[in-house]
């Protein structure tokens, strides 16, 4: 008899949002009567989102991040982290033409990358700790590794931003990320860093690739350039998009993986 | 493999059912309109002889656009194609919008694209209607293509939104 599939879950408030674990894993093999090297390495990968929140976090008065960016501290004080999301950042912004960018009006603020990143991360250390089938969802921004059940890719539905009960677009994947910026929840908050304006002509841009960082990154930059991501998307090895506009219409790249969608 | 492709066809103008289109009036915008003909792809338990009387019977042959076969899938459907249904009347109440056309690729037999390649801009009364909404599909018409949501992509929500998102729900739903 197959060994049945177990799905575990894990909700942590942090960072400002809601971080869903979903974990499959087999009865017979991977968990055990008490679950305990699953729920321990969930553990670890929730107190790493919690350094990076404390570390982070522009919220915070005292974080290392608010600190270095009234220049009370050096950057070779600050914890090894900072210097390379910084640098990230940086090599992000001239992938992006520069619409990426870690300040926000007129602070230092990564906040547009230490999210994917800090998710990417937290896989990272489930897939060291053998967790090999999960998925981590920081609030909409998707890294998943394997398989939920033999057979078949995780489904990521991409919540349409303009009838959030329903969903825009299904995209499956296997070892990947999907992350979505928007203004649907928290408003008309990506500013076009040429103009200094909120960017609203997209209601939502879903960027596809290998890893969350980037995927993160390029979707909060590509929302910012409106339908000029659709070009820059297109040039990316590894990456691909779909956007739906203020006005309901959208379209996607050419080797956007949905399986449901509709593109102009 | 005809009749495979045409309830295929089915599905999709089954998800077509869900498009929405940007009307002249703004109170009207975005609702779902419904597909005239729609049931028509309902066809697939007859024995396939005659598929003329089906509205959504793919009009053109199916175009091969890629490998045409695997060593593994001998079997129909392997490789992509790419189909083209044949117009299907819109309406929305009494209001006749117009013809949609839907064109669907397909690989080893799974849906991977579907774009409309016509689309309601016919009528005079709705002049505005020029371009068609990302449609909404629901957990409900997913589920019934055999698709389950396990997570969902979105802008980033609050702590208080996520408790009325879809999110919250898939994740009550593990332990």
């Amino acid at each position: 008899m197959p060994p049945t599939t177990r799905r575990l879950g894990h909700v942590e408030h942090v960072m400002g949002t809601v971080v869903s674990f979903d974990i499959s894993a087999d009865d017979s093999a991977d968990v055990n009567a008490d679950q305990r090297p699953i729920r321990i390495a969930i553990a670890r990968a929730v107190s790493w989102l919690h350094r990076v929140d404390a570390v982070f976090s522009t919220y915070r008065d005292d974080s290392q991040i608010s600190r270095l960016g009234r220049g009370e501290v050096s950057l070779a004080a600050c914890d090894p982290d900072v210097a390379e999301v910084l640098d990230l950042c940086a090599q992000v912004g001239r992938e992006t033409n520069g619409y990426f960018s870690s300040t926000y009006g007129g602070r230092l603020d990564p906040t547009g990358l230490v999210k994917g990143w800090s998710i990417q991360r937290a896989s990272e250390l489930l897939a060291a700790a053998g967790v090999a089938r999960h998925c981590i969802n920081g609030g909409g921004d998707v890294q998943a590794v394997g398989q939920p059940e033999p057979g078949r890719p995780w489904n990521v539905g991409v919540s349409h931003p303009l009838h959030p009960s329903g969903f825009a677009a299904v995209v499956p994947i296997e070892d990947g990320a999907v992350a979505t910026s928007g203004t649907a929840e928290r408003g008309a908050h990506v500013l076009d860093p040429f103009t200094g304006r909120p960017a609203t002509t997209l209601a939502s841009l879903t960027v596809v690739g290998r890893d969350l960082t980037r995927a993160d990154a390029y979707a909060t930059a590509g929302l910012a350039m409106g339908h000029a991501a659709r070009g820059w998307l297109e040039s990316l090895d590894g990456y691909e998009g779909f956007a739906v506009a203020a006005d309901g219409t959208g379209w996607a790249t050419s080797r956007f993986p949905a399986t449901a969608t509709v593109s102009a | 493999m005809r009749r495979a492709i045409t309830a295929l066809v089915a599905t999709v103008v089954g998800l077509v059912l869900l498009l929405s289109f940007k009307t002249g009036s703004a109170k009207s915008s975005n609702r779902p309109v419904a597909l005239s003909g729609a049931t028509a792809g309902n066809d697939t338990g007859n024995d396939g002889a005659d598929d003329s009387n089906s509205t959504s019977t793919p009009s053109p042959a199916p175009s091969s656009t890629g490998p045409t076969s695997s060593p593994n899938a001998t079997a129909k459907a392997a490789g992509t194609q790419t189909i083209t249904g044949s117009s299907v009347r819109v309406s929305e109440g009494f209001r006749t919008f117009g013809s949609v056309q839907v064109q669907v690729t397909l690989t080893n037999g799974k849906i991977t694209k579907l774009v409309a390649v016509d689309y309601p801009n016919n009528d005079p009364q709705s002049s505005e209607i020029s371009q068609y909404s990302i449609p909404v599909l629901t957990q409900e018409v997913l589920a019934a293509q055999g698709t389950k949501i396990d997570i969902v992509s979105g802008a980033t929500y609050t702590s208080d939104a996520y408790a009325q998102s879809v999110q919250a729900a898939l994740d009550k739903a593990k332990s």
